[in-house]
């Protein structure tokens, strides 16, 4: 199942990778192809992070699309 | 209104049949999942003042539950497993209307080597897991609601949607660290999840009764 990202620049992965407004926190993650991404639903729960923005690049990605964790529980 | 149906079904006001559970009493925390936006979805209903879920990685929240990504998203509970559950009764569990297809990666729960919670691994059985073991059942053996429970210092067991399917002998202590919701350590899960809950030991009727309410309370939101 594909779920919605937006993709981000190295700079804001900098600054605010981390970043927590209320209950929620704000995640980057990086894709196979070296792209940084965060959801979609980002835009709503950090507005103050994208103010300015007229558009935003969205993409369409799986688990598959991110590089594969190493399994922890063995 | 939401809540109010929750209760009654909880107490068992809609299915007199059923047995009844007390969350105020049983519950440490007990989170429905009901608001469908991130900071209702983050409130303890037992004590909206304690244990609120820290939401990582922006979660979409809609009235049909939370949906995880399976990339980067879970939810912090502030609940640590060891020090803020009693050390021989304490249970949790997670209800989801959609069923888990064997081999698709779930999670919930603590871990720290040890674990306290669900893990179902990609490419391996269906599982449920309490402190070191791991019970592995057949296909889609996991149903709407699973839960692990341990009720003294010699008894853990394992429930699907109420009932108990395996009982045995807890092998170590609970790991010493944070429950997550829709991950664990750095495996993520892409799931909805509709209600968690996390407290003190139940007996099978109060599993059998806290899964009927469920299952009548989340039909009757019609998901």
């Amino acid at each position: 199942m594909k779920h919605t990202f937006i993709v981000v620049s190295q700079s804001f992965a900098t600054q605010y990778d981390g970043y927590q407004a209320g209950c929620n926190v704000l995640k980057v993650a990086v894709t196979n192809d070296g792209i940084r991404v965060t959801s979609a639903n980002a835009l709503n729960e950090f507005p103050e992070l994208f103010e300015g923005r007229s558009t935003v690049s969205v993409k369409q990605l799986s688990p598959e699309d991110f590089p594969s964790e190493p399994n922890p529980f063995k | 209104m939401l809540l109010d149906r929750l209760v009654r079904d909880l107490y068992g006001e809609s299915n007199p049949d059923y047995a009844t559970v007390d969350i105020f009493t049983k519950f440490r925390a007990f989170y429905p999942f009901i608001t469908g936006e991130s900071f209702g979805n983050s409130l303890n209903l037992v004590d909206t003042s304690l244990y609120s879920i820290s939401w990582n990685g922006s979660p979409t929240h809609t009235l049909n539950g939370v949906q995880m990504n399976g990339v980067n998203q879970y939810g912090g509970l502030s609940i640590n497993a060891s020090t803020d559950l009693d050390l021989y009764s304490k249970c949790a569990g997670m209800y989801h209307s959609s069923h888990i297809a064997t081999g698709n990666p779930w999670y919930w729960g603590a871990y720290d080597g040890n674990l306290f919670g669900l893990r179902v691994t990609t490419g391996e059985a269906d599982a449920i897991g309490v402190n070191n073991y791991q019970g592995i059942y057949p296909t889609k053996t996991i149903g709407k609601m699973h839960a692990v429970d341990i009720s003294s210092n010699s008894v853990a067991k394992l429930y699907n949607e109420g009932v108990l399917i395996e009982s045995f002998s807890p092998g170590s202590a609970a790991p010493n660290t944070e429950m997550l919701i829709g991950g664990i350590n750095i495996a993520k899960a892409a799931v909805t999840m509709q209600t968690f809950f996390v407290g003190s030991s139940l007996t099978d009727s109060e599993h059998l009764a806290l899964f009927n309410a469920l299952e009548a309370y989340n039909s009757g939101l019609g998901r």
